[in-house]
């Protein structure tokens, strides 16, 4: 070997060895920019955090047993048992009330439990710290599960963090259980709010406020601000142009059950138009909890509801029509989502991204009062529920049209429905354990018409259950007069298997009174 | 051959330095610190318990009772219609609150609503109430007061005009005249603002004579 191939040799292995560190150093530089941009976003982020009202006392184990109204205190507290921080500040915690119960309860007083919630602003990223010392934390949950959120668990701090981008509700199931779960409402930051000046605004400020009942007169916007917890009703009647709104809480705890008797809607609005309900979280109310009712041109966006005591229905809407209802969150103790004729027709109502979890009756429920007011051609038309997620599912169908008067029930579209828990037919939702349940019926509750109605033009696509049981689904008219026709079923998957014909779908179809049913 | 390697060996030198010094100066170290501007918490009051809202707290109000005896608690009352389960029985049982109210079948104006007192007295006022609370909001009803002593021919005693029923004010309408004599006497409505139908909690007449 000459002596110059001798000193070649080194110097292609020292270029090399060169390139190699080059590469690793790419590498290493890349990754430092990613993490240092994830940094930069929270360096950039925005967060508005409220404190809770100092009067609310602080829950104790005796406060979180799960007993009737009667049998303990179940006002709106502080959480003693779930820490939050948002990028390492503390988020203040409530512990409200809701109901594990799965089965009507006559004395109207079913056992509450009490469940932590926490709200903030914020833009860009923020960073979640949930602490439990006194849980063990076997497994940790954070839906909606669409996120493909991942959190750190730190078992042995009793200490979970994961990161989030998108302002949405989060909820935290602690150990595949109901109980105890958290539930996060992360909101955008707060934009165009309303001066206490206005003489068209009633401005209520951080605080907790007894207030017998918000009658809201034309044209007024009521503002709840973040910090505030209401104690009191918000009602308007035979108005126009009214607005809700704000981060605040209304909350029920201090009245009694109903019983049947003596409701206070926290929001109810009745014969208005142009009404407009946003932002606001509504807690434990005394029986159902946002009503419209013959009213029309309306807007629901953003509301949070957990209503755990009995008739404690979500969003119930009345004989209304042009309503849009989106970006809400509805945990409720009787259907979530409802449309039924009281009065007048129903027609074009939209529910969509909503987060439901269902403890009691039906998620999205289209009856079972078709026309309680017994006018003539009575019809609901044009309904669509489109980007819904039950989260839970506890009790009666998941998607149902329950047409117990004489009503046209037509063009109904149910699409991109994903159930992440289906535990439908628990307790006594056995006698109904349908995923989807398109019935017309006769019922000695609900019906006040003689005559029966009719189901036209039905669409169902794009359903997922993601866990729990495999329900089967139920279609079936009255008799051959009054029948359920032309139902498209289309990309239905339960647990995993695309369903594709009837009998792999566990469907029950009344041949006799239903026509021209489809799946595909 | 020899002098190449040396300067790709130089310029790979230079590009790992480059690299480097990129990575340290030109990268912000990460960090969960936020910016302690981009940071608002919004603050409670001090408070021990719930407080009443100042926007809200009612002025005292004093109910206007009109002197003498309401005799149409012993009469009889009819109307109309009504609606639901709201008769015509609940506007003379003396309750005011609550679901003891007359409410006419919606949309069916004129709605009537006449007691028959079960004998002809004296009478010189009387008082419509609607539920007090709040939720019962501020609205006009528009009728007229009638009076007849056989229940069919009836004659104007105050003609049709709106009165205002406000929560705040005890949701009253009192309305005083000289007295006259009459067994029935009749309310006829035909605008409500906040209902589709005349409404009344307590239809109160007053007679000295007991």
């Amino acid at each position: 070997m000459s002596e110059s191939k001798k000193t070649v040799i080194p110097e292609i292995v020292l270029i090399i060895l060169l390139v190699a560190a080059i590469i690793v150093s790419l590498i290493y530089v890349k990754n430092k920019k990613v993490v240092a941009a994830s940094a930069n976003i929270l360096a950039d982020s925005k967060l508005v955090l409220y404190e809770g009202p100092k009067s609310l006392k602080d829950a104790t184990e005796e406060d979180l047993k799960s007993t009737s109204e009667n049998q303990r205190d179940i006002s709106l507290m502080r959480c003693t048992d779930t820490i939050v921080k948002v990028n390492g500040h503390d988020c203040f915690v409530y512990d409200t009330n809701v109901n594990h119960t799965r089965q009507w309860v006559n004395t109207y007083a079913p056992p509450l439990s009490r469940t932590p919630i926490t709200y903030f602003d914020f833009e860009g990223a923020a960073v979640i710290e949930v602490i439990v010392p006194g849980r063990q934390l076997d497994s940790v949950k954070i839906s909606p599960l669409n996120y493909g959120i991942t959190p750190e668990i730190d078992k042995e701090n009793h200490t979970v963090k994961f990161t989030i981008t998108e302002p949405d509700t989060y909820t935290v199931t602690f150990n595949d259980s109901p109980e105890r779960a958290l539930h996060i409402f992360a909101n955008p930051i707060e934009t165009d709010v309303p001066s206490p000046d206005d003489e068209n605004v009633v401005y209520i400020g951080p605080g907790e406020w007894n207030i017998e009942a918000i009658m809201l007169e034309d044209g007024q916007t009521l503002y709840i601000s973040g910090g505030a917890v209401v104690h009191g009703i918000v009602n308007s009647n035979f108005t126009k142009n009214v607005t809700v709104r704000g981060r605040g809480i209304i909350d029920g705890s201090h009245y009694k059950s109903w019983q049947g008797k003596m409701a206070y809607i926290p929001l109810k609005f009745d014969n208005c138009e142009n009404i407009n309900i946003r932002d606001v979280i509504v807690l434990n109310p005394n029986a159902w909890v946002c009503q419209a009712f013959n009213s029309k041109n309306g807007i629901i966006d953003g509301i949070k509801i957990i209503s755990p005591r009995p008739n404690g229905d979500g969003i119930t809407l009345q004989s209304c029509e042009n309503f849009e209802v989106k970006n809400c969150f509805v945990r409720s103790w009787d259907d979530s989502l409802v449309v039924k004729n009281y009065d007048k027709n129903s027609k074009n109502i939209t529910f969509k991204n909503i987060q439901i979890w269902t403890d009691l009756a039906q998620s999205m429920e289209i009856g079972y009062e078709t026309n309680k007011g017994k006018k003539p051609d009575p019809s609901i038309t044009n309904i669509s529920f489109e980007d819904i997620t039950v989260l839970n599912n506890f009790h009666k169908p998941v998607i149902s049209i329950h047409n117990a008067d004489d009503a046209l029930v037509s063009d109904v579209t149910f699409r991109n429905i994903v159930v992440e828990n289906a535990q439908i037919g628990s307790g006594d939702g056995e006698e109904m354990p349908y995923l989807i349940d398109l019935w017309i019926t006769q019922s000695g509750n609900w019906s006040s018409t003689r005559d029966r109605g009719q189901i036209r033009n039905v669409t169902i696509e794009n359903v997922q259950v993601l866990s729990g049981k495999f329900n089967p689904s139920r279609i079936k008219g009255f008799d051959a007069e009054h029948t359920i026709e032309d139902v498209v079923i289309r990309n239905l998957e339960i647990l995993g298997e695309k369903i594709t014909d009837f009998e792999a779908g566990k469907f029950e179809i009344d041949e006799q009174t239903t026509k021209n049913i489809s799946i595909e | 051959m020899k002098k190449a390697l040396r300067v790709i060996l130089i310029l790979l030198v230079l590009v790992l330095i480059s690299v480097h010094v990129y990575g340290f100066f030109g990268i912000k170290d990460a960090s969960i610190e936020m910016n302690p501007e981009n940071l608002i918490v919004v603050e409670a009051p001090d408070q021990t318990e719930a407080m009443e809202h100042p926007d809200f707290i009612k002025e005292e109000y004093v109910p206007v009772i009109p002197e003498g005896t309401n005799i149409a608690l012993e009469g009889k009352a009819t109307a109309s219609s009504f609606t639901q389960v709201y008769n015509a029985r609940r506007a003379i049982d003396g309750v005011a609150v609550g679901v003891s109210y007359w409410e006419a079948a919606p949309n069916s104006y004129p709605n009537t609503l006449t007691v028959d007192l079960q004998r002809k007295a004296p009478i010189h006022a009387i008082r419509i109430c609607l539920n007090p609370a709040s939720i019962w909001a501020k609205r006009t009803q528009t009728f007229s007061v009638k009076i007849s002593d056989d229940g069919e021919n009836f004659e104007e005693l105050i003609p049709m005009q709106q009165y205002t029923f406000d929560p705040d004010r005890n949701n009253e309408v009192v309305l005083e005249f000289d007295t006259v004599e009459t067994q029935f006497v009749q309310l006829e409505f035909t605008e409500n603002s906040g209902a589709t139908g005349g409404q009344v909690a307590e239809f109160e007449i007053y007679s000295k004579e007991s």
